[in-house]
């Protein structure tokens, strides 16, 4: 790297090339005198010149030594002159740098300053580095919003040829977006295009993000936002005709108004495909294709067409694939007719992946997520799922797969760069409910254990009633293969006040996880567990009081979970559906066999509207002896709002607690809908109806309630996904309920992750 | 449920492999119908391979190798092709790697450092260090 | 008007503030050495301390593991003195300070390809300084580390029965890295990806130079074993032109 000092332009004084070496030629050099030359020492000088003693006095060579030593940015100003047969070199140093300050900074910190421009003690001073730094500096600010700061550099000459420099900043006002406006669309209100941007009206609770900020690329990359919008709704011909963003009449913000174009809705129309592949039969094909012809054009299900094609192309055996859809537009009844036009690639094939910037995580961690090894057919499809996969590890900040022409014309090298993020992660987390009372949580996490891509958790809780503590750790391709493997380790205590017993819990597990499909996932757990129940108060009921004392627990669980929700942990469309079977009997002490069947249906209304259907059903049977309350089934609280924790089921009559049932069925509707803040604040009300019941329980029949017939409970809620955390409020009607159920009006939950 | 499966290397079909015709067809003309050989052989000079295989997983088992080619193509001196070999996953042998491995330098990245984020040095002793000591 | 209190701006003659930089560095302070060593050159810059303060901040950056530090330091005074007498010893400074960061095989290789370039630059800068021979040492040492990393994302490849692409990156470390430890294992590697794919004369030749070339290694009855104890006489393979390079190298 040329050190920062020999950087930058020409020294000053002369602009661009050196004054020509006005020296009478002839003659050879006795003598080589350096004037001037104070900080730099004369041997220095000399080694940058291109001419030595002995040589002629030889204009070109005079011309080069000027120019190189003007080149190291040492000198302000540089000429030669003759003196009989020596040649004169007079010197003018730059001042070097003595001190930087900065003066009128507020918003920023001197610090963050000082490492963005070039210009450091001790280094030679220019004219034109300080105008670069300065430069540097107003970015700094329009980065921040403030587009009418000024940066004036000050110079306040020493002795020994040395200077202070001092940046005079006047930071200016904060350039807000106090409002943002559409003209000329009728499809779609202002509210859903506004969120479409990235860039946000500024509103009190927003004091911490900067998206409010007016920054001409923000608006740049939104117009392209509204694009992509309408094209995905039909609206092939849109055009954002205009983005203009003035000044509020009081200077203090901009007010931005997009004017677009709409055009026409179109709809698909006639959509065929047709290849030039040898013996490819293209209807066969026709299920991947996911544009209909009579549906709305949409931009988005075009690429997600080629892509399916790419891939169901790619598993037939042709490696090199270049599918093109041909666009046929009839403004006359608005529909746009496609053709894929599936025909053979360039042949390319990939000789090696480069994998640069890991400076933690191992080369394997990430070349193991590619789609694609060396020496196999370059396919882009295949490059862009490799870069989501490796993006997925959530290990880099910036992932750039690119690909550069090989050592042959049909062979590419694939470069990979990624830039590290910090993966640990310690997370304070506090909440309060209803069943558990004021809790607190302390988890340290780190996700790229020692770069080697495992996950170690280690968790503290502690709330009203019970302590826990957990370690889990989670190899992700085990033994090399596609297949999750890890461990836990749990020690947990619960005093229970209902059913006033206290129970201690140590155990461990085993787990090993893996895609059966793309959508599908089967998780097997093996756990051993030592569990005490003691402190059984007098009052206890009768079964409790059988538990007394400590059983360990050897049980193998297994889960199958078929996943097609779209939305992450918030679905809003998609359907998931798991069946779980759990086996306890692997030698222990207690023996039971229990099958829970759950399924979430989301199905979205209009724009931000979500209806969510939701069903389960347990059942559970001891074999060879009885179940255990502490294994047996509880409804209430957050799974059946209406009712306390366990307030549904079987229950002792002498006292009066809740004893669990060996089955179960659930059933919940909701509808959830957005709370007319402009869906800003990501508030979302709902309306549900849960309904169920829990029944059956071993031990005498006559010391417990018990009843099949179903509960109903209705109510409003609220969820604020507040960027403190997830805050839950349900108020639960109960309608059906048998006489011993517990009810309990209002369920709540504050969870915060900070 | 569904196997995935995936093509590696550089599978050319038959008609492709039958028009390279021994005596007759040049490296251009090899070149041109099979493009880049997938590799060259280690120490025979005048010898290309084209590598290629298609493989079919289920979940987390290995892939198992349905239908593999390694087609070998020697060149007499003069250029013209001498001999083409096909070797199919029949040939192939069950390898057992051997897992000792040449040891090299460099600094493991231990917990600690992890947890402090700065990478230790490589190839010194500790303590005051004089440059020049390996 | 910042907050926290600035250095206090004190002129101090050149020799004073030097010795006690200097004391500093020998006390193992070396943070506070680097300072005072730049103060030393930011006071006096046109005096004769000013160049060896240069010089002995970049030393004790080095000492205190300110990797950074120490190359910025190096490069302005191999940039301000290239004629003094220590520039064989900066430039040498500034190759260790990239060659001591160089990480495992398994992680980004770029420190090791820096402290390749500027030892190399060492050795063809100062071929008879007393440096040139240890830098030459290093650089043999970058290169098998260089080769090592071919060699795991080789075994990588292998273990994942991805034969083709480890032929190709053992066969890059036996042409680029011939002079370097990696070498015999290579060759062993390619022997048992040979034989998984069936193509036995090849495997054999391979075998051959790996017996040939290094009879004694481990490695070699590994190949041996593998081979099924077939009697693998050096037949030498005259036929290519990497026999002839083994003869010219060994």
């Amino acid at each position: 790297a040329v050190p920062a000092a020999a950087q930058g332009t020409a020294g000053q004084g002369t602009a661009g090339g050196a004054t020509p070496a006005a020296v009478p030629s002839g003659g050879t050099i006795q003598e080589i005198r350096i004037d001037g030359a104070q900080r730099v020492d004369p041997e220095t000088v000399r080694s940058y010149m291109h001419i030595n003693l002995g040589d002629p006095f030889d204009p070109i060579k005079l011309d080069d030594s000027l120019k190189s030593l003007y080149e190291t940015g040492l000198f302000a100003d540089v000429t030669l002159a003759r003196q009989g047969d020596t040649l004169v070199v007079k010197v003018v140093e730059n001042p070097v740098i003595n001190r930087i300050a900065f003066e009128g900074n507020k918003r920023i910190e001197d610090k963050d300053l000082e490492g963005e421009i070039e210009l450091r003690p001790r280094v030679v001073f220019t004219r034109t580095k300080v105008q670069n730094d300065v430069q540097r500096i107003l970015d700094l600010y329009r980065r921040k919003g403030r587009f009418n700061a000024t940066v004036e550099p000050k110079i306040i000459k020493l002795d020994q040829n040395r200077v202070d420099l001092v940046f005079e900043i006047n930071e200016g006002e904060i350039t807000q977006i106090s409002a943002i406006n559409f003209v000329g669309n009728q499809a779609f209100s202002d509210g859903t295009l506004r969120g479409q941007l990235a860039t946000t009206e500024s509103s009190w609770w927003r004091f911490w993000s900067s998206s409010d900020v007016y920054d001409p690329d923000r608006l740049a990359f939104d117009r392209e936002n509204l694009r992509r919008f309408y094209l995905s709704e039909g609206y092939a011909d849109f055009r954002v005709v205009s983005t203009v963003a003035e000044l509020s009449p009081d200077r203090s913000s901009f007010i931005v108004t997009f004017t677009v174009d709409e055009g026409p809705r179109y709809k698909f129309g006639k959509i065929d495909i047709n290849s030039t592949l040898k013996n490819l039969d293209p209807e066969t094909l026709r299920d991947d294709v996911k544009t209909q012809e009579g549906d709305w054009y949409d931009a988005t299900l075009v690429d997600k067409s080629i892509d399916a094609l790419t891939e169901a192309v790619g598993n037939l055996g042709y490696a090199f694939v270049d599918i093109r859809p041909k666009t046929q537009r009839d403004r006359k009844n608005l529909t746009i007719g496609l053709t894929y036009d599936i025909n053979e690639g360039p042949k390319v094939y990939v000789e090696r992946i480069d994998i640069e910037g890991n400076v933690r995580t191992l080369d394997r961690v990430i070349r193991r997520e590619f789609r694609l090894a060396e020496g196999d057919a370059f396919n882009a499809a295949k490059l862009r799922r490799s870069r989501e996969r490796i993006q997925n590890l959530e290990f880099f900040q910036k992932v750039e797969v690119t690909n550069e022409p090989g050592s042959a014309p049909d062979k590419t090298v694939v470069k990979v760069k990624v830039q590290e993020a910090s993966t640990g992660e310690v997370s304070l987390g506090a909440g309060v409910s209803t069943s558990v009372g004021p809790l607190a949580r302390i988890q340290i996490r780190e996700r790229n254990l020692l770069g080697r891509g495992q996950d170690l958790r280690l968790g503290f809780q502690l709330s009203g009633i019970s302590s826990q503590v957990d370690l889990s750790f989670t190899e992700p391709y085990f033994m090399g293969r596609d297949l999750s493997a890890g461990f836990d380790l749990f020690r947990n205590t619960l005093q229970g006040n209902e059913s006033n017993f206290d129970q201690k819990r140590l155990g461990g597990a085993l787990r090993a996880g893996y895609n059966v499909t793309e959508y599908t996932r089967n998780v097997w757990r093996y756990q051993l567990e030592r569990r005490t129940i003691y402190n059984v108060g007098d009052s206890a009921s009768f079964a409790v009081k059988s538990e007394e004392g400590t059983t360990v627990r050897s049980s193998i669980d297994q889960e199958l979970i078929w996943d097609r929700t779209v939305g992450g942990a918030n679905p809003t469309s998609g359907f998931q559906v798991s069946y779980e079977t759990n086996f306890t009997g692997l030698g222990g002490d207690v023996r039971f066999l229990r099958n829970e069947l759950k399924g979430n249906y989301y199905y979205p209304i209009g724009d931000s509207f979500t209806l969510f259907i939701g069903g389960a059903a347990g059942h559970m049977v001891g074999i060879g002896q009885d179940t255990r309350v502490s294994d047996r089934f509880f409804l209430g609280g957050s799974t059946f709002r209406g009712f306390e924790f366990g307030g549904i089921g079987p229950r002792d009559i002498s006292s009066d607690d809740a004893i669990g049932g060996k089955q179960y069925y659930k059933g919940t509707a909701e509808l959830r809908f957005p709370l007319g803040f402009q869906d800003a604040l990501d508030v979302q009300g709902r309306i549900f109806a849960d309904a169920g019941a829990v029944w059956g329980f071993d031990g005498d029949k006559g010391s417990a309630y018990d009843s099949d017939s179903p509960r109903l409970a209705i109510g409003p809620g609220l969820v604020w996904n507040s960027p403190l955390g997830l805050v839950a409020i349900d108020f639960g009607f109960p309608l059906i309920k048998e006489g011993f159920d517990k009810t309990q009006l209002l369920n709540f939950s504050f969870g915060v992750q900070f | 449920c569904a196997a995935r499966v995936a093509v590696r290397g550089n599978l050319p079909d038959p008609e492709q492999v039958a028009a390279v015709l021994p005596g007759q067809s040049s490296r251009q003309d090899v070149q041109r119908i099979l493009g880049s050989p997938s590799t060259l052989s280690t120490f025979q000079a005048n010898t290309w391979y084209y590598i290629g295989e298609r493989t079919e997983q289920i979940a987390f088992f290995r892939p198992d190798v349905i239908d593999r080619s390694v087609l070998v193509i020697t060149f007499k001196d003069d250029g013209t092709v001498d001999d083409t070999k096909l070797y199919t996953v029949e040939d192939g042998q069950e390898i057992a790697m051997v897992d000792r491995t040449t040891p090299t330098e460099g600094n493991e990245l231990t917990i600690w450092q992890q947890l402090i984020g700065n990478i230790g040095r490589f190839g010194s002793d500790s303590g005051i260090k004089k440059p020049g000591s390996t | 008007c910042s907050g926290k209190e600035k250095p206090t701006y004190v002129e101090e003659p050149p020799e004073q503030l030097y010795n006690k930089a200097l004391s500093e560095l020998l006390a193992g302070d070396y943070e506070k050495s680097a300072k005072s060593f730049d103060e030393v050159e930011r006071q006096h810059p046109y005096s004769v301390w000013a160049s060896r303060a240069q010089l002995m901040s970049a030393y004790a950056f080095y000492q205190g593991d300110k990797y950074d530090d120490a190359i910025n330091a190096l490069d302005r005074f191999i940039q301000l003195n290239p004629g003094s007498r220590d520039i064989a010893y900066a430039y040498y400074l500034k190759a260790i300070c990239y060659y001591e960061q160089i990480s495992d095989v398994g992680r980004d290789q770029k420190n090791t390809i820096d402290a390749l370039d500027s030892l190399k630059e060492v050795v063809r800068r100062f071929p008879e300084s007393r440096y040139a021979r240890d830098a030459q040492l290093k650089i043999d040492l970058a290169r098998d580390h260089l080769a090592g990393k071919d060699m795991e994302i080789g075994r990588y490849y292998e273990s994942h029965g991805e034969y083709l692409a480890a032929i190709n990156r053992f066969q890059t470390v036996i042409k680029d890295y011939q002079t370097t430890t990696h070498v015999p294992e290579a060759l062993h590697r390619l022997v048992e990806c040979y034989l998984a794919l069936g193509v036995y004369k090849e495997a054999e030749a391979t075998a051959a130079v790996l017996g040939y070339n290094f009879p004694g290694s481990e490695w070699y009855q590994d190949s041996y074993a593998l081979l099924t104890g077939k009697d693998l006489r050096p037949a030498d393979h005259e036929g290519s032109w990497i026999s002839q390079v083994w003869h010219t190298v060994f």
